[in-house]
């Protein structure tokens, strides 16, 4: 019994555990923590991630470790990923639990070619990665689970959390203890939580059909990592003892176990041991093997009956379990195989197509980037879409890009002033960025990585337009970029821009109290976007000025113009 | 209780000065004071006092009947002070942690059960209150708060005002029995100086609105007949005369500390005896002062105030 029970146990412990990790990190994204800890772990163990970093060319090793590693050990035990790390994988298997019942009454059916679809998934993000965009990367598992928790269910989370610490604050009055005085949570807001939900809500209700089915039949993660287990090490075995009851098959959940339970696909088969777990003789076990050969001997145990060698064939053979009932698994392989091949071209087209794009050139200018982002060009191509910068920024001011930003650069980070300003010490969101598309800077780089330039709307501007005392935008600027100065016809000091010193944080931006738009604006003119190198060297040698928060900064000119007053003062 | 600043002090204060005119109205009208009043008109109405930060301050206080004739023995305390800026000491953008900690322990030396020193900073982090929670944080680490979250602050009605009829004020500052006033002395691009009148800002959470829908002087003046100090303590250790409030500018040293029951009066002390981007200035030329002494909530006519002074 406890042979039986123990593993079981113990698969569903590191699931556990995983996706805890998963979702403490990326609460945790925003605060001090993590510059000791990355926070972009899982990500980077997502293999289209990989891609995603591949694409963007700025690539270092630390960044693609945790992913060559996962690829390597795939290459040995098979799909591991999905049945143990994977934070998508997770929550289908706990949201198929649930579904578990109704799922019995609903009694839905899968086709077998319906495993194919996840190969041309696969094969249509990277034809558009080919082509220079990542944007298709966004359906890779970690990707969209992190979206998932971190733009959508943790602002829901939050809030809750905040409206317990007012209780706490509460309590904490009452008992006279200082220390929750002030306790809160801060409840990030983000948009487009449509297009997430889009997403995870039909994957996540397609465990009514079949348990897994985006594991099964879409998840391009999971086609890769089929590809690549084809050849493992750890080969299940079925022994004599097998009496053909169906209990493992049963119990699969990626449905890998054929019609002989004998016979499991390798390339389905996660590893995860239910049918070793429900075998009632205890046939079904798992063991390492040495590969018999580069891409062959898979799938099926030593006890296969002779005469179906056809199983582990070369080339596309692993595809013949996926669809059982077929007269020949051979062609139908191949078919899919050319199909994926046309699919990823079309992926490729369509990311031609996309405005912005590498070979497209861009029609409109660039939005206003996270500092450190690379050129625009390469950085579409690195961008996953996976939102953990946005979720790292402390002041919420990332947000995705609506389709309005255009196809090729939807949900990728936009600095939204209006919604909090860059700080300018912080380096959080290229420390989460898991590709690198975002440059993982020093605080000190950091500071002169110029995302863009304000420019004072006048005609908005309650000193500029309106006669009124206001100082806001200079008050606020942590450049001192902002000058306020008399101008000819304006009863009151009025706002003037130095580009040079203007680093494009929006703290004028988001400060500004004029209702409704900003009656200042940061513009992307003037960012610096480099793949490498210095941004201070490149920003001294552009003529910018940026000294902030020290006693280093030298006082600004007292010259006050002859029987002029001081700003504010009057006659 | 947070009616101790809305109007009721100020009148009775006002009757005090009007008695203090006339020796027999004073004396008629000394029954009616509690002793601490009635002492009060024995010290001066400012007091300007050179030296270290601290010392000063604490001379400063002692001139006006020392802390124990502001806070009581169980007396809730809030602390104004700047810390909006995230720059260093020498910046002047923010009052001296020194001035700030002998405050508190000034009211705690007299008994107050909880002392609170707050403000709204401008930028969202602790970076702005790193220096004055480190020099209190040897007293309690339950003081120094930045609050910037709209739950800490409360809606209430600005009785009288011209312009700013309701603002949201720090829940803290409505619940306490003191406030005291200590800002830096600096110069401001829109307001001309930024004291202990233009620092009640700091203490409310819509500021923009005050920029937008109103004149800002007149709400200046507004919110500080709503948000009245019982002492007020300007930092003129070093004054920021030039770029305020965020400079760098031009930083003078003064070592003096300016402190007085009477905001209008600290403020204009404040204006008269600093250089403003290298010129003497009068408190009428600032708009706030001037508006704030027409509608009785102070005085700025300096000449006609007592004015003790002292070097520590």
């Amino acid at each position: 019994m406890t042979r039986r029970r123990f593993p079981r146990i113990g698969r569903a412990l590191i699931q556990g555990v995983s996706l805890a990790l998963f979702l403490v990190l990326l609460a945790l994204s925003p605060g001090a923590l993590m510059e000791h800890v990355r926070p972009d772990l899982f990500l980077r163990m997502d293999p289209l991630v990989l891609l995603g970093s591949l694409a963007g060319g700025n690539a270092t090793l630390t960044l693609l470790l945790p992913g060559l590693m996962v690829i390597l050990l795939t290459l040995v035990l098979g799909r591991f990923f999905c049945s143990t790390l994977c934070p998508l994988g997770t929550t289908i298997d706990l949201t198929d639990r649930l579904f578990r019942r109704l799922r019995k009454r609903l009694k839905g059916r899968v086709p077998g070619r319906a495993r194919a679809w996840k190969y041309l998934v696969l094969s249509f993000a990277a034809g558009s990665v080919l082509a220079g965009s990542s944007l298709f990367l966004m359906v890779s598992p970690v990707s969209l689970a992190t979206r998932f928790y971190g733009l959508v269910l943790y602002p829901v989370l939050a809030s809750g959390l905040n409206l317990g610490a007012g209780l706490v604050r509460q309590a904490g009055d009452l008992l006279g203890i200082g220390a929750f005085a002030y306790l809160s949570v801060p409840v990030p807001k983000y948009s487009l939580a449509w297009a997430t939900l889009g997403l995870v809500v039909p994957i996540l209700a397609l465990g009514l059909v079949v348990p897994r089915f985006w594991c099964r039949c879409l998840c391009p993660g999971g086609a890769l990592f089929a590809l690549l287990s084809l050849g493992r090490s750890l080969k299940r075995e079925v022994s004599g003892a097998c009496t053909d009851c169906s209990a493992c098959r049963r119990a699969c959940p990626m449905g890998a176990v054929g019609q002989d339970p004998r016979d499991a696909s390798t390339a389905e088969c996660i590893v995860c041991r239910k049918c070793a777990q429900s075998c009632p003789r205890e046939a079904v076990t798992f063991r390492l093997r040495k590969p018999l050969a580069p891409f062959g001997g898979s799938g099926t145990g030593r006890n296969n009956p002779p005469g179906e060698p056809g199983v582990q064939g070369r080339g596309g053979g692993f595809f013949r379990s996926t669809c059982p009932d077929g007269p020949s698994g051979f062609s139908k392989g191949r078919r899919t195989l050319v199909l994926s091949g046309v699919f990823g071209a079309g992926g490729a087209a369509v990311g031609f197509a996309l405005p912005g794009s590498s070979s497209a050139g861009s029609a409109a200018g660039p939005p206003i980037r996270p500092p450190g982002a690379l050129p625009e060009t390469d950085f579409l191509a690195g961008c996953v879409r996976c939102g953990a910068c946005m979720r790292a920024c402390p002041t919420n001011t990332l947000q995705p890009s609506s389709l309005t930003g255009g196809l090729a650069r939807f949900f990728s980070p936009v600095v939204v002033p209006r919604t909090g300003p860059c700080e300018p010490g912080c380096t959080r969101c290229g420390r989460a960025c898991p590709t690198g598309a975002i440059r993982e800077l020093p605080a000190h780089e950091k500071v002169w990585a110029k995302i863009g330039t304000a420019l004072i709307v006048r005609h908005l501007c309650l000193a500029w337009d309106k006669d009124k005392e206001c100082l806001v935008c200079d008050e606020v600027c942590p450049f001192g970029a902002i000058d306020l100065r008399r101008a000819e016809g304006v009863k009151v000091s009025v706002p003037f821009v130095d580009a040079s010193r203007c680093n494009g944080c929006g703290f004028c931006e988001y400060y500004c109290p004029v209702a409704g738009p900003s009656a200042v604006i940061v513009e992307p003119k003037g960012a610096l976007r480099m793949a490498e190198g210095s941004y201070i060297r490149a920003g001294r040698a552009a003529g910018l000025r940026f000294e902030v928060e020290g006693p280093s900064r030298a006082p600004g000119e007292v010259s006050l113009p002859e029987g002029s007053l001081p700003p504010g003062f009057e006659e | 209780m947070w009616e101790a600043f809305l109007g009721r002090p100020m009148a009775r204060r006002h009757f005090l000065r009007l008695s203090s005119g006339a020796a027999l109205a004073l004396a008629a009208g000394a029954p009616l004071l509690k002793p601490v009043r009635a002492d009060a008109a024995a010290f001066p109405e400012l007091a300007v006092v050179t030296g270290s930060a601290a010392a000063a301050t604490r001379a400063a206080v002692e001139m006006l009947g020392g802390m124990s004739a502001f806070v009581k023995k169980g007396d809730k305390v809030v602390i104004k002070p700047n810390m909006s800026f995230a720059r260093g000491i020498e910046s002047a953008t923010n009052t001296s942690p020194e001035v700030v900690r002998e405050l508190v322990l000034l009211c705690r030396a007299v008994g107050a059960s909880k002392v609170r020193v707050l403000d709204h900073p401008l930028r969202p982090n602790d970076l702005c209150v790193k220096d004055i929670r480190d020099a209190c944080g040897p007293i309690s680490n339950d003081m120094v708060y930045a609050l910037e979250e709209e739950s800490f602050y409360r809606e209430v009605r600005v009785p009288g005002a011209k312009t700013l009829r309701k603002t949201d004020v720090m829940k803290d500052v409505l619940e306490a029995d003191v406030l005291i006033a200590a800002p830096v002395a600096k110069s401001h691009g829109s307001t001309g100086v930024s004291l202990s009148l233009k620092g009640m800002m700091g203490l409310v959470y819509d500021r923009g609105v005050m920029h937008y829908l109103h004149d800002l002087s007149t709400a200046v003046v507004d919110l500080a007949s709503l948000l009245k100090p019982k002492l007020v303590v300007v930092d003129g250790s070093r004054v920021l005369t030039t770029k305020g409030p965020g400079g760098p500018g031009k930083v003078v040293r003064y070592d003096t500390i300016i402190a007085s029951r009477d905001m209008v009066a600290a403020d204009a002390q404040a204006v008269a005896m600093f250089e403003w981007y290298g010129r003497r200035m009068e408190p009428r030329q600032v708009k706030h002062i001037r508006l704030a002494h027409e509608r009785g909530l102070g005085r700025m006519d300096l000449e006609a105030l007592t004015i003790g002074k002292k070097r520590v």
